[in-house]
């Protein structure tokens, strides 16, 4: 049992210690954008078809905005430490490092998801009467599966590249979850990217929301989706685990 | 306590820690040497953040980077700043006894106590962004003993401290020690090291140059010729008198003859009798340069014997 | 001796201009940079997206005796650049092409990879350079010494405009003087004399903004991560609004290109509106100042307020950095 709220704990400390002003507004920023696209489309567009604006939101909440958040607060996970001349304290401890790298892994997500599940209820509130239950609720488990799978994607990137993380998290994202869905290549099966959209296009029956790829191929059922998914979270920690336990990283920062 | 066997640890190209071999029994060490010497490498390999390039490294019998139990017995505290600025010296002690996996109803008292012994029970809700080097140190020295380790090694204690902190660091630092417990004290000065044990171990370039105590060390000095620097426009007019005395090993003239460097087992003889040399000769001699400190003088002679220089 | 004159110590040597100030801080930043070896090596790769042009170039002007490459060159104006009319003039008169072609090819060179590299390349390098001096006070090292914030802002900015320089304005230049040698004759010259100085003022609207921006964020935190993600975020978030804000609402009515050429779509003609929100969009709004220098512009609205959000945010960054400077050293 105390190994099971360990990491607990560190989220907890994480959580404390991220209370900050400047943290709180980065937040609010985040939620802020995607509400205020969707308020403004609603505006601006003429139709009230919801499976456009419904795919915008997803492109919106679950991409843009969990990947932004995550970026903030997965992908320096270790660098934080380093360049904090921190990571000593931590790796003298019995379980620190895979501890505090599975708990900050809980609280890049939950900073993230709330963030987007609030900002996936206001945009709800602008979409009106054209917005419905089971929407709500396929892009809450949407932005909920990409925050855990994008949140292991940057802790693992984070591992890494620990000196130059945040760019190097933008670069695989956009070269291969970005750049790769224009490639109707078997490869787009192991991105986070075609897992999502084949998940959104089967739940709202939107088969403008499948990916190229998926096109080419043929759509895969949701179970598929869902189980590659696990296993693509599953495996992103497991190697950052075992990463950060072997590496070697500086205690003293360098110039 | 402690053992290491025949321990290099390499960056890249660079030697961090070269070919060591020592076995410590519990007890209260000084490890001692200049900047840059291998004194954080070696502690990184004690506390199991770095793996030996060659050789083992055991801590209670275990080797710290394969086995992590034997960190609970360890207590670090660092050379380098703690930087929480908005958490404070309770919730961060707290966190970092907890991830010994220390159950969450022990961490508090424990970090508590810990503090208490450090002197920082009145400001430890404060947060560490408002606190002065010293109580940042005296943090740093309550999460290393707040999970009561068996060992408490320190790098550079005495960095930044005033001298009531340098007081209480003794005094805490000898507690600890008379208490029995292993201890481990990084430092390139050697009087802060003397006032807590007598044994030493002296690191330089990554080697282990000697070990033992402080008596010891010192009849190393004795035997080892020092050097005595006689700067001044008559420098050179004072050599007939060093060339008639026994004590003096070597006379070196430098720098355009107005240096000259006298090299001498025991330096008190000279200091007796320079003065009057200068003023029976009438000799204008504007600076008499000792050897830089103990330390100088001991790591220049322990390099001379290693490189077989002095017999 | 006044109380005040205490601190700086009198120099009767010669000092170095006033002017000569910045390069002293700006040498020893990109001394520090050029010290890593992924940096250079990112120089290096920033510099191959300069082989695809470069071939379009000596295709273009070898198609006067080479109809297949004329076909060739005549498909890419059309398609990806999305200029047919150029594409028609290509095959009846490559003469007169010639400025309009190159210019083109130029431009895609500094929209599409470089404007993706300096992104990156600034998210490396920029978020350090003024944060980092804050967290260490490295800051009371420069101003110790007689240099002025204003001094120290320019140094800085100066790592930036060299290492965008590298990767920016020499391959572009490399560019034109590759298509000048790769021409039949030296008479080309006369004809695209205009194109380096074009390069060096759309290099200056790129570099200087931009700079700004990476500065005013850097100077605003010590941790420079948060400096980091502002940087990315910024461009993300400002892309992704005009995106979804420009082509939404046409793609919400139905209303979609009937080519799947995206290059050769008339979005007027479908309702879309391209400078609308194009001001939320630092790439976009860069995007319609460096196409109005190389007069190649061809969406209605006027270049008068996307030039003025680049000066605002020109203006705004470097003052941000100079307060924050100042502030620090205020007491």
């Amino acid at each position: 049992m105390n190994a099971l709220s360990l990491p607990l704990d560190v989220m907890w400390f994480e959580l404390r210690r991220s209370l900050t002003i400047g943290r709180l507004a980065m937040w609010v920023v985040l939620v802020a954008f995607p509400v205020a696209l969707i308020a403004t489309l609603r505006v601006v567009t003429e139709t009230t078809a919801i499976e456009p604006i419904g795919i915008t939101l997803y492109f919106l909440v679950p991409e843009v905005t969990c990947l932004l958040g995550l970026l903030l607060w997965a992908t320096p996970a270790i660098s934080t430490e380093i360049e904090g001349q921190t990571w000593v304290y931590l790796v003298l401890r019995r379980s620190g490092r895979r501890t505090v790298l599975l708990g900050k892994y809980l609280t890049a997500v939950l900073w993230t998801l709330a963030a987007a599940w609030l900002a996936i209820g206001l945009s709800m509130l602008f979409l009106g009467p054209a917005a419905s239950l089971q929407l709500l609720w396929v892009m809450l488990v949407l932005a909920t599966l990409s925050c855990l799978a994008h949140a292991a994607l940057f802790v693992l990137i984070g591992v890494i590249f620990y000196r130059r993380t945040m760019a190097s998290a933008v670069m695989y994202t956009m070269a291969v979850e970005y750049g790769l869905s224009f490639v109707p290549a078997v490869v787009n099966k192991f991105t986070i990217n075609y897992r999502l959209r084949g998940l959104l296009a089967h739940w709202m029956d939107w088969e403008m929301a499948r990916t190229r790829a998926e096109n080419v191929f043929g759509s895969e059922p949701p179970g598929t989706h869902l189980l590659v998914l696990l296993a693509i979270t599953i495996t992103f920690l497991g190697i950052a685990f075992y990463r950060v336990e072997r590496t070697e990283y500086p205690t003293q920062q360098e110039g | 306590m402690i053992e290491l066997t025949n321990t290099t640890k390499m960056y890249g190209n660079v030697v961090g820690v070269n070919d060591i071999t020592l076995s410590l029994p519990s007890g209260a060490y000084g490890l001692i040497g200049p900047n840059g010497s291998g004194k954080t490498t070696l502690i990184n390999l004690l506390i199991g953040q770095l793996r030996p390039t060659l050789g083992t490294v055991r801590m209670f019998g275990v080797a710290p980077s394969r086995d992590r139990r034997v960190l609970r017995r360890i207590g670090l505290c660092p050379a380098t700043d703690v930087l929480y600025p908005n958490v404070s010296a309770w919730e961060w002690v707290q966190y970092q006894v907890r991830l010994h996996g220390i159950a969450r109803s022990a961490c508090r008292r424990l970090a508590e106590s810990a503090l208490e012994t450090v002197g920082m029970t009145d400001v430890m809700r404060r947060p560490m962004g408002t606190y002065s080097l010293g109580m940042r140190q005296r943090t740093k020295i309550a999460q290393a003993i707040a999970h009561q380790p068996e060992l408490l090694i320190l790098d550079e204690p005495y960095n930044g401290l005033d001298p009531v902190g340098r007081s209480e660091m003794t005094r805490l630092l000898k507690d600890w020690a008379a208490s029995g417990r292993g201890l481990l004290f990084a430092s390139h000065v050697l009087q802060e090291i003397e006032s807590i044990t007598s044994s030493f171990l002296l690191i330089f370039g990554g080697r282990l140059l000697a070990s033992g105590t402080a008596s010891e060390i010192e009849s190393i000095l004795a035997d080892t010729p020092q050097e005595i620097r006689i700067t001044g426009p008559d420098a050179a007019r004072l050599i007939h008198r060093f060339a008639d005395v026994e004590w003096v090993d070597s006379l070196q003239l430098t720098d355009g003859r107005t240096e000259l460097r006298v090299s001498l087992r025991d330096p008190t003889q000279l200091y007796n009798q320079i003065a009057s040399w200068i003023e029976a000769d009438s000799l204008r001699i504007t600076r008499v340069t000792a050897a830089d400190g103990n330390l100088t003088a001991l790591f220049e002679s322990l390099l001379r014997h290693h490189r077989g220089e002095v017999l | 001796m006044p109380i005040h004159d205490l601190g700086y110590r009198r120099w009767h040597g010669n000092r170095a201009p006033q002017f000569v100030r910045p390069w002293v801080v700006a040498r020893s930043g990109i001394a520090l940079v050029w010290r890593r070896r992924w940096l250079r090596m990112m120089l290096m790769l920033a510099w191959l997206p300069v082989i695809a042009p470069a071939f379009a170039l000596f295709a273009f002007e070898y198609s006067s005796t080479e109809p297949d490459f004329q076909r060739f060159i005549a498909t890419l104006v059309a398609g990806p650049l999305g200029q047919p009319e150029l594409a028609r003039q290509v095959v009846t008169d490559p003469d007169a092409a010639r400025h309009q072609v190159w210019s083109t090819l130029i431009l895609a060179f500094f929209r599409y990879p470089q404007l993706f590299a300096m992104v990156v390349l600034i998210g490396l390098v920029a978020p350090m350079l003024v944060s980092y001096d804050l967290r260490t006070k490295a800051y009371l090292m420069y101003f110790s010494r007689p240099l002025t914030p204003t001094q120290y802002v320019i140094g800085k900015s100066a790592v930036i405009w060299f290492l965008l320089s590298m990767i920016v304005t020499l391959p572009a230049l490399l560019l034109y003087v590759l298509g000048v040698l790769l021409s039949p004759d030296f008479s080309v010259i006369s004809q695209t004399w205009d194109l380096p100085l074009r390069i060096l003022a759309s290099s200056a609207v790129l570099m200087i903004p931009t700079t700004a921006l990476a500065m005013g964020y850097s100077s605003l935190t010590s941790e420079s991560r948060y400096a980091t993600f502002a940087w990315f975020a910024t461009w993300a978030m400002g892309f992704v609004a005009y995106q979804v804000l420009t082509f939404a609402p046409a793609a919400a009515s139905g209303r979609r290109p009937t080519s799947r050429n995206r290059g050769n779509v008339d979005w007027e003609a479908l309702g879309v509106d391209l400078d609308r929100w194009r001001l939320l969009s630092p790439y976009h709004t860069l995007g319609k100042v460096q196409a109005w220098i190389f007069d190649l512009d061809t969406t209605s609205a006027s270049i008068v307020p996307a030039l003025t959000v680049l000066g605002g945010i020109t203006i705004v960054g470097f003052w941000i950095v100079r307060r924050r400077i100042i502030a620090r050293l205020s007491v």
